[in-house]
């Protein structure tokens, strides 16, 4: 045992056992939030119980999906000091509308019969407004036919859902690409004409030119309503369809309702596959719904992404030239040892204290004063004075730029010496040298600070909340109306996504499983990205590596 | 240049090859010398065993100059020497030819010695080379030991003073030579014996060239200068440099 | 043998090489340099023969490289580095103010300790000098490549993967590549800094072959730790120590006979 000791065995071990405790970390994170969010968009059997609250009470019949099983402890009334433990089971029952609840905790002990109990033909309904429906279908109707039979009841309505679909997409190219751009026209029209009268150029003729054109606008505005009205009228005239919910109630919902519906307990595998990678495309291309605690992420990859690559074409130049600059140009000394010592600590600095920077120096001073000069015929409503897109890629630039500083200023210090004098000796001036030898040699680096830069700046939320990510926009920062990027515009951010979901939803039960389906999708992008880095960063130095022996 | 020099390589291993090289010389030196002082007291004394060992002696010698190629190659090899050193090499290995050269003269006179003993009727002793040829001989002798001193020490003057010697030695031998011609002329002698006689001091004179050959390769490997192709009296000035270091 | 190889031959048998026969490229008078404030070469003066190899050699901090890179004006990318003395490249004074430095580096190429190709293509490593001095024609460049290419003894092996990158090949190609890359843009002076120290024997021995072909158009200036290699391609050779130029002489005296006790000591291998 002592020479055991002395020959340090120990360390090896606690080193191992250390590794061994960060590989089991990583590892159960990734896969518990993956559990938890994957399971969100399978499809689960629903299943029946039988519930009788008290021995007297009539016999209740619930649907629904198991979520959860806990014990309750009670005080024992009979034996003060002691604890009775109660095993319950979490349902998810849906009918939001008619319950006004989706989740509820039952006590196995009331539970009846069988407990697990497979609901034999029951039908699961993913709705657009009031969260799932369980319960039979039982018939379909619309104004030409009437069907019960079961078969075509199903066919009738995802005919239904399809006709649904194509509609709602046309609704949706009005409402977004042609009412949005009216309203586009509408607002630079208001401006224009703002502009004039600031400038004391707006005579009566103008003006009245203004008016006619508005006036046509809203004419056009007008005749789109109506056809948007006849589109609706259509939506609601698919059809109904009963369904009988619980204790034999039967309700009636209409079609256009249904996203889809599914009967998971007569589903085999294949089945139940495509189902749950269908869930999954809706989850990354819908919007959401139901105060985000429903519906997709769409809009949040779309803001992610979009101030993840203004952010990338602001601190990419800055980096690489600040590096190039203390690197190569400036002379080493104690001015230059400080700037490095700043530059380090400002990657140290926490990055709400960035949120606030933003907020103070780019919003409310660079943000006012653009707004005072190019846009002061909007005021007082602020186009830039407020927090929007450009200010946050500029703050998530400066919080990254010391990563990038740092990786690209690593990287020309490993360029060899004798590469640098080798294009010098041919005759080269040194800014060729940086150009044409030292800079494409440290891409690998650049691209891996880079890449650092972007994950970090993909999952920072805190100084995003102040500077420009909300909870709901109605529009995307890209979109056709010119100039396409928005850079005025508040976007949604999955990290942001993840907190408003998660704490400030008034539907808690219901949004857990989104809280971790999105934070799966958020880190699948930061770990794919940081992968894209590796792979990029290990080809390039492949072609490099001879260097460096 | 000093000989204590040769031991101050870096290089242990360089140093003892040196040595060794130095060594052999010397060895091959002092050979040559007790074959010259034998043929010297054989000539004198009339003292055959003593030619035979003379003759014996030239294997030896022989067997020497092989061996000191052998140790020039393996520096050449190991070390590629430079400067001093590589003219150590060259001048050993002329030093080493001229030795075993000597060596046959020497057998050469020790020829004559034998060549007499199975004739003692003739009186060649007192023939009038004789004389000249013993003086020769231990003079040459003298000049070996002095030019293998000169080598030891590295010492320019020695050498000098053995070229110049070489050049008196030559006006002895050419007293020789004219005193044996007259003898050939006079026709009263034996034509076998003064033809040995001719022979050895021939042979006598070749030991002193080549002994001041070796001095002129100790000066080469002194200071570099090639004094081959020197005439009279550039040599002459030079010589007296020398002798002035 | 025909008349003129047998007075070639004796020729060098008489004479050998001397100095004061040679047309000097450049000329090097009362030469310091100072590394702040201690001082690197002391007074250096010498004249450098064209169309020959010379050689310098030295122990390690003699100083011969840094007054190699002097003749290209490498010490100007060390700030601290101050210079005096002159430095005449063909009459004309390498250090003056008016003189464009990359010109003179065009007019004195190097090739250095390390191979350092740059990380392209073999052909685009030969054409780099060339199209810094703005020459794109395809034409041109082809011609220059391969003659380039052909005068560092490369073109056989380097032909048929002209567009593969440089640095998979071997060290002592990419050696010779640095070689083509810097006789490329026809410099009158080449600078080699230790060109063999990290190369096989062989390679070594390739390197030394290229250098004898390359005197032919080219001024050589080496330094090397490898006496015997200085010995073996150089024409002249110059024995630095301690940044004082001690013997400068033809190689062939130098190392028969060096006529400085230094020398000697150095090129022997004694106890300095």
């Amino acid at each position: 045992m002592k020479t055991w000791l002395n020959k340090g065995e120990h360390w090896v071990w606690y080193s191992a056992a250390a590794a061994a405790a960060s590989v089991v970390l990583v590892f159960g994170l990734l896969l518990m939030i993956a559990f938890r969010g994957l399971s969100h968009f399978w499809p689960h059997a629903v299943y029946e119980f039988q519930i009788q609250p008290t021995p007297s009470a009539q016999i209740q019949l619930v649907q629904g999906e198991i979520h959860n099983t806990r014990m309750r402890e009670t005080r024992d009334p009979e034996n003060p000091g002691f604890v009775l433990r109660e095993p319950q089971i979490l349902i998810k029952t849906g009918n939001r509308d008619l319950y006004s609840f989706d989740f509820r905790w039952v006590d196995q002990a009331h539970i009846v019969g069988q407990t697990w109990n497979k609901a034999q033909g029951i039908s699961v309904i993913e709705r657009y407004a009031s969260g799932n429906m369980y319960g039979y279908i039982q018939s379909f109707k619309n104004n030409q036919l009437e069907l019960t039979e079961r078969d075509q009841v199903f066919k009738a309505i995802n005919a239904a859902i399809r006709e649904g679909d194509k509609i709602r997409s046309k609704i949706r190219h009005l409402e977004k690409s042609v009412i949005g751009g009216i309203n586009h026209d509408l607002q630079t029209l208001r401006y224009d004409q703002r502009k004039l009268e600031m400038r004391d150029r707006l005579t009566p003729a103008i003006e009245a030119e203004f008016e006619a054109k508005r006036q046509a606008m809203h004419d056009q505005f007008g005749v789109l309503q109506l056809q948007l009205d006849g589109y609706y009228k259509e939506l609601r005239a698919l059809g109904t369809v009963t369904v009988r919910v619980g204790d034999d109630r039967d309700v009636e919902v209409n079609v256009s309702q249904f996203v889809r519906f599914w009967q998971p307990n007569e589903m085999h595998l294949g089945n139940k596959l495509s189902s749950f990678f269908s869930s999954v495309g809706s989850f990354l291309t819908d919007d959401p719904r139901e105060s985000n605690t429903e519906g997709g992420v769409f809009p949040a990859i779309v803001g992610t992404l979009t101030m993840v690559i203004m952010m990338t074409l602001f601190v990419m130049p800055m980096g690489v030239i600040a590096a190039i600059y203390m690197r190569e140009y400036a002379k080493e000394g104690k001015l230059l040892r400080l700037i490095r010592i700043s530059i380090n600590n400002l990657a140290g600095v926490p990055s709400i204290v960035f949120g606030i920077f933003g907020l103070g120096f780019f919003v409310y001073v660079l943000g006012y004063s653009v707004d005072q000069m190019f846009y002061s015929h909007a005021l007082p409503n602020p186009t830039f004075g407020t927090p929007g897109l450009l200010w946050a890629s500029l703050t998530m630039a400066l919080l990254t730029l010391p990563v990038v500083i740092v990786a690209t200023d690593e990287g020309l210090s490993r360029i060899p010496r004798a590469l640098r004098e080798g294009g010098l000796a041919l005759g080269a001036t040194k800014a060729e040298v940086i150009m044409r030898i030292v800079l494409p040699m440290t891409t690998p680096a650049i691209m891996t600070g880079l890449i650092l830069a972007v994950a970090r700046a993909a999952g920072e939320v805190a100084p995003l909340m102040l500077v420009g990510v909300v909870k709901l926009v109605t529009e995307l920062p890209v979109n056709a109306n010119a100039p396409f990027i928005h850079l005025d515009q508040k976007f949604m951010h999955l990290g942001f996504h993840i907190y408003d979901v998660g704490f400030q939803s008034p539907n808690v039960e219901a949004a857990q499983p989104l809280v971790y389906a999105t934070s799966l999708l958020l880190v699948v992008l930061i770990v794919s990205l940081n992968l894209a880095a590796i792979v990029i960063r290990n080809r390039l130095r492949e072609k490099y590596k001879s260097l460096d022996n | 240049m000093n000989r204590k020099e040769f031991g101050t390589h870096v290089s242990a291993s360089y140093n003892q090859y040196l040595e060794d090289l130095f060594n052999q010389i010397l060895e091959m030196g002092s050979l040559v010398e007790r074959q010259l002082q034998a043929s010297v007291v054989s000539l004198q004394n009339a003292d055959y065993d003593l030619a035979r060992e003379v003759i014996q002696l030239d294997k030896l010698v022989n067997r020497e100059e092989m061996e000191i190629d052998r140790l020039c190659v393996r520096v050449l090899a190991r070390h590629q020497p430079t400067a001093s050193d590589l003219r150590l090499i060259v001048s050993s290995i002329r030093i080493a030819v001229d030795l075993e050269r000597m060596g046959d003269e020497v057998v050469k006179i020790a020829r004559l010695v034998l060549s007499l003993e199975a004739r003692v009727d003739i009186d060649c002793q007192n023939l009038q080379g004789y004389k000249q040829l013993v003086e020769i001989t231990s003079r040459a002798c003298d000049m070996v030991k002095n030019v293998l001193d000169a080598f030891t020490r590295m010492d320019l003057s020695g050498a000098a003073a053995v070229i110049e010697e070489e050049n008196r030695v030559d006006e002895l031998f050419a007293l020789a030579i004219s005193g044996v011609t007259k003898n050939f002329k006079e026709d009263k002698h034996d034509v076998e014996c003064l033809l040995q006689l001719v022979y050895a001091l021939r042979a006598a004179e070749r030991i002193t060239d080549h002994a001041s050959n070796i001095a002129e390769s100790v000066v080469y490997l002194v200071n570099g200068q090639d004094m081959r192709n020197m005439d009279a009296t550039a040599l002459g000035k030079y010589l007296a440099l020398m002798k002035e270091e | 043998m025909s008349n003129n190889t047998v007075k070639v031959a004796m020729d060098r048998d008489n004479r050998g090489l001397a100095l004061s026969d040679e047309k000097m490229a450049i000329q090097v008078k009362d030469w310091n340099l100072y590394y702040g404030k201690s001082q690197a070469l002391k007074n250096v003066t010498m004249d450098l023969p064209e169309n020959r190899v010379t050689a310098f050699i030295g122990p390690s901090g003699c100083g011969k490289s840094t007054l190699l890179r002097c003749f290209n004006r490498m010490n100007d990318l060390i700030d601290i580095v101050s210079v005096d003395g002159k430095m005449l490249l063909h009459g004309q004074d390498m250090y003056a103010k008016e003189l464009d430095v990359a010109e003179i580096r065009r007019r004195i190429g190097m090739v250095f300790q390390k191979p350092n190709p740059f990380p392209k293509s073999i052909y685009e490593n030969v054409a780099y000098g060339l199209r810094l001095q703005g020459v794109n024609d395809k034409k041109t460049l082809d011609e220059t490549v391969e003659w380039a290419l052909k005068g560092a003894g490369l073109w056989n092996e380097a032909k048929d993967r002209l567009h593969e990158n440089a640095l998979g090949m071997s060290g002592g190609q990419q050696q010779r590549l640095c070689i083509a890359r810097a006789i490329a843009i026809q410099p009158e002076v080449l600078l080699l800094d230790e060109p063999t120290s990290a190369l096989d024997p062989i390679s070594t021995l390739a390197i030394e072959e290229l250098i004898f072909e390359l005197k032919k158009d080219f001024t050589i200036l080496i330094v090397t730790h490898n006496m015997q290699q200085a010995a073996r391609v150089s024409d002249y050779t110059a024995f630095m120590y301690m940044g004082e130029l001690v013997e400068y002489t033809d190689t062939d005296s130098l190392f028969t006979n060096p006529q400085v006790k230094r020398t000697e000591d150095y090129i022997t291998g004694r106890y300095g």
